[in-house]
């Protein structure tokens, strides 16, 4: 069988002399899903771009050849290039929000490829388009023609992304990280319709993505890239179940997992794109890197087709056995990682940390009914006509030492939240106490005081310091304001002192934060907020937008600083891996409302909610056989309309009448396991 | 829409009455009644006698702004800045001080201004989007690098350098058009001529540049790499996706001038003697006419707060996601 794609030995140059893409081939066939995986700067969304050849201006493929269909695009006019592009090739995009044209209807997006491609104009096209969005599971379609696409939500602009993609009937559609920005359930939803859809049409699919999680749920071949080459390639089984190269199984083993201790860290970072390698390009990150590593290029190693990897460990191995292949050159401890069920090792669940040393589980923060709304003003005179509750009554308690989560989908308050408690926003009602003092209506001498006590770790590394400030300013500025050190040299002795903790050299104190890559930002971040010796920390998202492996990097550094400071987190997240790694106590919440609250293991390994159970199953992991999948319907309800009742009851597998007219009371379920609904899964 | 368009109409008022504070303060600090008597008197005629008879026709012989001779409420009513500024917001705006009615003036003149000030906005905006049309269809090539060159070279040089070389090149050397002037019914079309071409070639450089800023933003943007992937060819992309997206930000600069066409143009009015309310605001200034240059500067106010409005309105008719429910 011929492929429907065949890549060989690829190359893209970008102005600069950068070279994204360098030497990748793979090959994709009718009715198999190809997943391109890796961090950040790999090249890998180059390479689909490159395959459409839509790289950006400037940019071209230096080499290689692309095959589609036994039709070589490199040779292609750029007018028949255009047949290709939305006809047999097509191509969806990661950002669904900024994806589609803002000021055209979606139906007439839809059309204009239809139009392009043979399809049907007029009437007949319209009734077209409706088919395809039907066919993407849009309900009410016909009206949604009309709609602009700041009226969908993420998911379905996703889904008008991929109806376009149909439009012109293509034989082979590349996905550049579909579901990245959507939420956990959203993301569950577009790629069962992917599946779907591939299977339907027997479409063949390059899909990219960082997550490994995806890949193990939709590829049948998994192609993983570094530095601009694919460095291994398998099939999904084989290649999850003993991954080849050093670079695939240390990104396997920094995915955070429940009760692990600290997590596998790749050092250092994707190397620039513009500079010339000798020997492997991994070798410099490698823990079992040979001198021959950094003079020799290696060569693929295992059948073409089959499970084949590019590192010089396999020289002299058959790959035939591959378990005795992963054990051979790996260090003892790494062997029995690669069990039966698959790397991961079975450790009994560490023991939360129960000798209470001084301070531990005090309570730092307690919470009680904490209300934000937002007023909704309207007419002439603006008066209010409504609000809307972002935050509608949550109750938490935080101890010093310990973790809470606050987890959720994207809109249902659990940043509000995070930032009332700290009254970086006014609450609305309920009560804050810090340290036993209610932070309703202090002073703003006093406020300031006991800011000390407590900061916040933003999301975005890149948005959240100020680019025009030294690094050294950053931190010391926080001291400074709050009095803590008196004198310059003692403050610059802090300052050091806090980037050594945060594992940064204290020389990079006059830098700008444009200098350092995102996780290192992080770490700044980090140190700025540690800089005023808090007690408590308000984690937004602290690395959602990060790599894996830096991720794991940054999960470490939390983990260590909780134990050296008992600092008390709370943990904002929708990452339920990371949250079931780092945190003791967990919160769901679903629009402004706490449904199930109690201690992780409780929580996450036996979810009483539907919500919470839901949520669970909709993240995708590399474990075989993980959990059952469950879809739910529809997005999640603006909070300006909640449904009455229970808010989750419209979305909800178990609803019955009475979830639709009464709010469950809270109810405990002993051990601190709570949780709010009419109709609970048995425990 | 209505409630929003009355409460913006409600926000005008105190700015307009700010405006005629501050010009009644700018030409009062500068100026004073005895000096504008003067002015209009001529030297030779100038007497006491003859200053006081001139203020009190006028009635510049009143206080400023308050008047403490006078009862009640006469004491504000009672003053030259009531009689000649607040009264304009009943539409009254007085005489000139040639003791020519300012509103019935107004009217003739708004005529002749729209007439060059029209075309010149209309062709302006034409060939400054096609040329920067064109410039981004050819992005990265020589054509583009030559076109920007030619944008700053444009835009480097004076207007005045194009009116008086046009007048000389055109009218004076090859005796196409007159050199200035007005005239009756198609006769116009002559005069209008040179200063049309002018004015727009005097402004195509800057906003073609700028233009070309905008399109190329919204050329980097994801929605077009989709419409790429579509097969769609670069004009349709041009076209179909990037014009009207690009059209939101130009509206901001371009739909706010509009109304002030009614205006005219100071300068080009000036110098090809054309009778335009343009021409009419140079001449009170130099005349030190208070009258007409409060009621310029109040209409001219009221213009532009109706432009800003009309700029809010238009971008709920090309972006769908503004509405008014603000």
């Amino acid at each position: 069988m011929t492929a429907l794609l065949e890549v060989s030995d690829l190359k893209v140059e970008l102005p600069g002399g950068l070279r994204p893409v360098d030497g990748v081939s793979l090959a994709v066939g009718a009715g198999e899903t190809y997943a391109l995986v890796g961090e950040s700067g790999c090249g890998k969304s180059m390479t689909a771009l490159a395959l459409m050849r839509l790289l950006p201006e400037g940019g071209g493929i230096a080499g290689g050849q692309v095959l589609l269909s036994g039709q070589d695009l490199r040779a292609l006019t750029e007018a028949d290039m255009r047949r290709v592009r939305g006809g047999a090739m097509a191509m969806i995009f990661q950002e669904p929000a900024t994806s589609l044209n803002p000021v055209m209807p979606v139906g007439r997006q839809i059309m204009e490829a239809l139009a392009r491609h043979g399809g049907p104009g007029g009437a007949a096209g319209r009734a077209r388009a409706a088919a395809l969005l039907a066919a993407v599971g849009i309900p009410d379609a016909e009206a949604r023609l009309d709609e602009f696409p700041f009226r969908l939500s993420g998911g379905m602009k996703q889904r008008v992304m991929i109806a376009m993609a149909l439009a012109g009937e293509p034989g082979l559609l590349v996905a550049d990280e579909p579901t990245t920005a959507l939420d956990v359930t959203i993301q569950a939803q577009v790629l069962e319709l992917l599946a779907r859809i591939q299977r339907e049409r027997g479409m063949g699919m390059l899909l990219i993505t960082h997550d490994l999680g995806v890949v193990a749920n939709m590829a049948s071949r998994v192609g993983v890239m570094y530095a601009g080459q694919v460095v291994e390639e398998g099939g999904r089984e084989t290649f999850f179940q003993a991954p080849l190269h050093p670079y695939s199984r240390r990104l396997i083993s920094a995915l955070p997992r429940p009760g692990a201790g600290r997590l596998e860290t790749i050092p250092g970072t994707v190397p620039p794109l513009g500079r010339a390698f000798s020997g492997c390009r991994f070798s410099e990150r490698c823990l079992e890197a040979m001198p021959r590593c950094q003079t020799e290029e290696p060569a693929w190693h295992g059948p073409e087709g089959g499970h084949r990897v590019r590192c010089h460990l396999y020289m002299s191995v058959p790959l035939a056995c591959p378990t005795s292949v992963v054990d051979a050159p790996s260090p003892p401890d790494r062997g029995e990682r690669v069990g039966v069920r698959g790397i991961f090792p079975s450790h009994p669940p560490s023991p939360l940390p129960s000798p209470r040393t001084r301070g531990e589980g005090d309570t730092l923060l307690a919470v009680r009914d904490l209300q934000v709304h937002f007023p909704v003003r309207k007419g002439l005179l603006r008066r209010q006509v409504g609000q809307v509750k972002a935050v509608d009554g949550i109750s938490l308690t935080v101890q010093a030492g310990r973790t809470l989560a606050l987890v959720g989908e994207s809109g249902c308050g659990k940043t509000t939240a995070g930032k009332a408690m700290l009254r970086l926003i006014e609450p609305t009602g309920g009560q804050v106490l810090f340290a036993g003092e209610d932070l309703a209506g202090l002073s703003g001498g006093r406020m300031r005081a006991l800011r000390a006590g407590m900061q916040m770790i933003f999301q975005d590394p890149y948005g959240s310091l100020d680019p025009r400030m030294r690094v050294g300013d950053i931190i010391a500025e926080g001291i400074s304001a709050l009095g803590l050190e008196a004198g310059r040299e003692a403050r610059e002795r802090r300052v050091a002192g806090l980037l050594a903790d945060v594992g940064l050299s204290p020389e990079m104190v006059g830098r700008y934060p444009h200098e350092f890559s995102g996780g290192q930002r992080q770490r700044i971040a980090i140190a700025r907020a540690l800089a005023v010796q808090p007690r408590l920390l308000v984690c937004d998202e602290p690395t959602s937008a990060l790599d894996v492996s830096v991720q794991a990097q940054i999960l470490n550094l939390v983990r260590e600083l909780q134990d050296r400071f008992k600092l008390g987190y709370l943990f904002i997240s929708h990452n339920l891996a990371v949250v079931e790694y780092l945190a003791h106590e967990v919160a769901v919440m679903y629009l402004g409302r706490v449904v199930e609250t109690g201690p992780v293991r409780d929580v996450l390994s036996r979810p009483r909610h539907p919500y919470t159970k839901a949520l669970l199953s909709a993240v995708p992991t590399v474990e075989p056989g993980g959990r059952p999948r469950i879809i739910l319907k529809g997005d999640m309800p603006s909070p300006m309309a909640p449904p009455p009742g229970c808010h989750f009851h419209p979305r909800c597998p178990r609803a019955r009448p009475l979830c639709a007219e009464r709010f469950p009371e809270e109810t405990a379920l002993g051990q601190g396991h709570k949780l709010a609904c009419h109709f609970p899964i048995s425990g | 829409m209505l409630a929003y368009i009355l409460r913006r109409l409600l926000h005008a008022l105190p700015i307009l009455i700010g405006v005629n504070l501050i010009t009644f303060a700018l030409f009062f600090v500068v100026n004073t009644p005895d000096d504008m008597a003067r002015m209009q008197l001529g030297i030779k005629r100038v007497t006491p006698e003859a200053i006081a008879r001139w203020k009190a026709e006028r009635g510049y012989d009143r206080p400023l702004i308050w008047n403490e001779k006078a009862e009640g409420l006469g004491k504000a009513t009672n003053t030259i800045f009531f009689a000649k500024s607040v009264r304009m917001f009943a539409g009254d705006f007085g005489r000139a001080d040639d003791g020519r009615d300012i509103a019935r003036e107004i009217r003739m003149r708004m005529g002749p201004s729209l007439a060059i000030a029209l075309p010149v906005f209309l062709l302006g905006l034409y060939a400054s989007v096609s040329f920067a049309l064109l410039l981004v269809f050819f992005r990265g090539t020589v054509l583009d690098f030559w076109g920007v060159a030619a944008c700053v070279a444009l835009m480097s040089i004076s207007s005045l350098f194009y009116i008086i070389g046009g007048q000389f090149l055109v009218s004076k050397l090859w005796h196409l058009v007159p050199i200035s002037g007005y005239g009756e019914g198609l006769d116009v079309a002559r005069f209008l001529a040179l200063p049309v071409i002018i004015s727009v070639l005097a402004g195509l450089g800057s906003s073609a540049r700028w233009y070309r800023t905008i399109f190329l933003e919204e050329i980097g943007k994801d929605y077009v790499r989709t419409a790429r992937a579509k097969g769609l060819s670069e004009l349709a992309v041009l076209f179909g996706h990037v014009l009207r997206n690009a059209m939101i930000p130009i509206l901001t600069g371009v739909v706010v001038v509009i109304p002030l066409l009614f205006m005219g143009s100071l300068i080009t009015e000036s110098f090809f003697g054309i009778p335009g309310l343009g021409s009419y605001t140079i001449d009170a200034i130099n005349a030190q006419d208070f009258a007409v240059v409060k009621a310029m500067v109040f209409i001219g106010s009221m213009l532009y707060i109706v432009g800003l409005l009309l700029t809010d309105i238009s971008y709920t008719l090309v972006d769908p996601r503004v509405r008014f429910e603000r």
